[in-house]
């Protein structure tokens, strides 16, 4: 019997097999078997990385493939470094991505059985970046991830739309990988190592323009696929043109997997050489989170195109897990991993909302949808749960990543950030619930638009078939039942906080890599935060309200209270940077780098 | 934004790029001073430990096979992505290009040429497929070399040929099985309670074809995969000129 850390690298095998396996037999399969199959190794995949987080609470282990283990400080093969946090993102996105196949069976347009066998590389591609401690199986998995997703993106080849938004984000993540492949250029050619563990204890605290090059490149490449402004523009195209379930695995987990690659290297590499400069980087990481979050917030208010829509609130989203990550404590990444799980939740559920609304009324824009979903009363209940999980009231479990933020700033003496969660949650579940107001209550008057939603976007489905069946309600239904029962489960906070002290300690994790196993160190509670976090939680969805509505009875308030109208018509200029031109949008990005870039050569080096 | 605009800031921003680009380099190691131990070890190792004498292909497909497991996976899933976004759907009317079929018949002395070079091409490919643990070559590199070979096919102007082969559903269906058997290698280490692709074929004799264990098959495995892949793509773009029929408006 093989031991369950025997079982690491079966989350990456399990699902590429099943696409070779799909693939194989793609043109006589029937679209039932091409589904059962994709789910049943999705399922497969899911109980295998299931058992290897609960193996990983015993302690982290590492996996040498190819029975390579390093010789003295060299490591001569690659390594999957499996502890609870790499095995429990492994698990999220085997069961995210289980969920979206169970939405799609029979129901999405697939391409020919093309779909099912793209989503499990996906989905194979994501588990090995997770669990892997190679810097450039990273990347493998990083392209290998960008490849399943361009083509899934362009799935409905029938309309011009979708190429476009597929073609701007394969241009822009192309970059990023280049930017990403030449910062592990630098790092190899200065450490002749690939290995993070050593590339971190071979650098130790050097900190020369070298080293703080190639952070800046790893950094901003992965910033690039986590869409932190302004890195971010390609985001709202393909979230916009892709399918439904591909935008779960987009925005659910794809995009927050980017931040976790940044965290993951910077805790690995760069934490001792960059921590004489601790307070900069705080500043610079928090100036880009904290720009991300106003600007994706403010986006996301002014479309009405619903799923550009729920893509500016991940950008609002994961501008503020990068604002949690540049406190830069372990208690800090507890709290963003906390975060990401409740984000990854409720943002799931959202899209499958979407998809459903898609699905039954064919249209996605908020204008054309107006009073139209009047009947539906399931979708709806659905929809505004989403709204209130934004907003992070309780008892979603969103507010226990915000407990955990106000430990960690009062612990970094940083004050403030509650202010940030207030206005993330509030315009974000303001946005989705006058949308909702719009669609379900048909509430106030002529709603606004604006051109990007009146695009149309073509339906995904069989236009005969608008019957909806209890597995399009069940994923949305689970999401939010877990993302409310991981509220009443206390056990798993302690665990998360444990494992990211050691996660977030170059030390430690050195000496994981190099030896087995490694004692957890206990961290302090955030347990007193959680009913100030409820009550702010609470406050930003009173405050969604009333921002909600006035902007849907716009009509009948007097212009000085029409802050939603003003809001929801959006500012030009912020308008005009989303043209949809890849030339535009590679030009932000090498603004973003070059500011990025030149700020941290000034202040970190010497 | 104007063209002429992005491109201004676009060379501002590029230069201040590069400027940074040149700092980190001056840090680099000097010309020719190979810091690491890493090549060291395995150029003085490889031989003693794999048996094989390619010091590249020992990395690539043992040290470091899961990487290349990885990029075979991505080869196959940009040609899987490449055929759905080129699909022709079931319902898709097409009509007869009448003058894409019409070209002025070749030489017959290209035809003569063609048919030796397209058999030493083929003997060239497997040569260079079979030997990857001893000589520079593999997998990769037979399988671009394999796929050229019909295209040689295509060029002396026997398009029935190559579409028979071409449009075969045997070459998608080998290069989903050469993916899935890369996998399925690794997979056949775990069963016998050892790491993922850990080697599990005898090492063989220094120098011999049959040497190097897992190096030689995860090499033909890929292949396949990779003769076919190239295959695919080449027809999906070529499909519209080769059938002679192309969609309708």
């Amino acid at each position: 019997m093989i031991p369950a850390s025997g079982f690491s690298p079966l989350p990456v095998a399990v699902p590429l097999l099943g696409a070779g396996a799909l693939a194989a037999i793609r043109r006589w399969a029937s679209r039932a078997i091409a589904d059962s199959i994709g789910i049943a190794f999705a399922s497969v995949t899911l109980i295998f990385a299931t058992l290897l987080l609960l193996h990983s609470l015993q302690g982290t282990s590492v996996y040498w493939f190819g029975n390579w283990h390093p010789r003295g400080a060299m490591v001569i093969g690659i390594g999957f470094v499996v502890g609870p946090i790499g095995a429990g993102l492994a698990t999220l996105t085997a069961l995210i991505t289980l969920l979206s196949l169970i939405f799609s069976w029979r129901f999405i347009d697939s391409g020919g059985n093309h779909f099912q066998p793209l989503v499990l590389v996906f989905l194979g591609a994501m588990c090995g970046f997770v669990l892997t401690g190679d810097i450039f199986n990273l990347f493998v998995f990083f392209e290998l991830m960008s490849t399943a997703a361009f083509a899934l993106c362009g799935l409905k080849t029938e309309e011009p739309a979708p190429l476009q938004g597929s073609f701007n984000f394969a241009v822009t993540n192309t970059v990023a990988a280049f930017l990403v492949l030449t910062g592990i250029a630098f790092l190899y050619a200065a450490t002749g190592a690939l290995n993070m563990a050593q590339i971190g204890a071979a650098i130790g605290a050097r900190h020369d323009s070298l080293v703080v090059f190639a952070f800046t490149l790893l950094t901003c490449g992965f910033f690039i696929k986590a869409a932190i402004v302004p890195f971010h523009l390609w985001l709202p195209d393909a979230h916009a043109v892709a399918p439904t379930p591909v935008c779960v695995l987009f925005s659910a987990l794809m995009v927050e997997l980017g931040l976790y690659a940044v965290v993951r290297i910077y805790f690995s590499i760069f934490e001792q050489a960059l921590s004489p400069h601790a307070s900069t980087l705080r500043f610079l990481l928090m100036s880009f989170g904290a720009i991300t979050v106003v600007l994706g917030g403010t986006m996301c208010y002014a479309e009405h195109h619903l799923k550009r829509l729920l893509a500016f609130s991940t950008v609002c989203h994961v501008g503020l897990m990068l604002v949690i990550f540049s406190l830069q404590n372990s208690l800090a990444i507890a709290a963003m991993l906390a975060y990401l799980l409740a984000h990854a939740l409720i943002k799931s559920e959202l899209f499958f909302t979407s998809g459903i609304i898609l699905h039954r009324l064919r249209s996605i824009s908020e204008r054309v949808l107006f009073r139209r979903g009047t009947g539906l009363r399931g979708t709806a209940c659905l929809w505004f749960i989403g709204a209130a999980g934004l907003a992070g009231l309780p008892p979603f479990v969103s507010m226990i990543g915000e407990a955990g933020t106000s430990q960690a700033a009062k612990i970094a003496g940083v004050d403030g950030i509650s202010w940030l969660f207030f206005f993330a949650g509030s315009i974000t579940s303001a946005a989705v619930l006058r949308a909702g107001m719009h669609i379900f209550l048909g509430a106030g008057e002529n709603p606004l638009t604006d051109r990007a939603a009146e695009v149309g976007e073509m339906p995904e489905t069989t236009p005969e078939n608008k019957k909806i069946f209890w597995y399009h309600f069940a994923p949305p239904l689970f999401c939010i039942c877990g993302a409310i029962a991981l509220t009443f489960l206390p056990g798993w906070q302690n665990v998360l906080r444990d494992s990211s002290s050691n996660f977030a300690n170059q030390q430690a994790y050195i000496h994981t890599v190099y030896s087995t196993g490694s004692a957890a160190s206990a961290q302090p509670e955030w347990n007193e935060e959680i009913p100030s976090a409820a009550m702010h939680g609470f406050f930003a969805f009173i405050f969604a309200i009333a921002l909600a509505v006035t902007s849907v009875f716009r009509a009948k308030l007097p212009h000085y209270l029409r802050i939603g109208s003003f809001l929801e018509r959006g500012f030009r200029p912020l308008r005009l940077m989303q043209s949809g031109h890849p030339g535009d949008y590679v030009l932000w990005l090498t603004i973003g780098l070059v500011v990025f870039g030149s700020v941290a050569a000034l202040a970190l080096v010497h | 934004m104007t063209e002429r605009l992005r491109a201004r800031i676009f060379f501002v921003a590029g230069f201040i790029f590069l400027a940074l680009y040149f700092c980190a380099a001056l840090n680099l190691p000097p010309w020719g001073d190979y810091r690491g131990p890493y090549g060291d070890f395995i150029s003085r190792m490889v031989v003693y430990q794999r048996h094989a004498t390619d010091a590249v292909n020992a990395i690539n497909y043992d040290y470091r096979g899961f990487d290349t497991l990885g990029e075979e996976f991505i080869l196959f899933t940009a040609v899987l992505g490449v055929m759905m976004l080129l699909r022709r759907r079931a319902d898709t009317a097409t009509r007869e290009a009448n003058k894409i079929k019409e070209t002025r018949k070749l030489s017959i002395s290209v035809q003569v040429v063609n048919f030796p070079v397209f058999f030493v091409t083929v003997v060239f490919g497997f040569y260079i497929g079979l030997h990857g643990q001893l000589t520079p070559g593999g997998g990769f590199q037979a399988g671009v070399i394999l796929a050229s070979a019909l295209l040689l096919v295509y060029i002396c102007e026997n398009t029935e040929a190559f579409q028979r082969i071409t449009s075969h559903r045997a070459v998608e269906v080998s290069e989903a099985l050469g993916a899935a058997s890369y996998a399925l290698i690794g997979l056949a280490a775990l069963c016998l309670g050892v790491p993922f692709l850990t080697n599990i074929l005898p090492l063989g004799t220094t120098g011999d074809v049959f040497s190097g264990g897992n190096i030689a098959l995860i090499s033909a495995c890929v292949g396949v995969e990779v003769t076919a892949a190239f295959l695919l793509v080449i027809y999906s773009y070529l499909e519209e000129i080769v059938t002679g029929e192309v969609p309708e408006e």
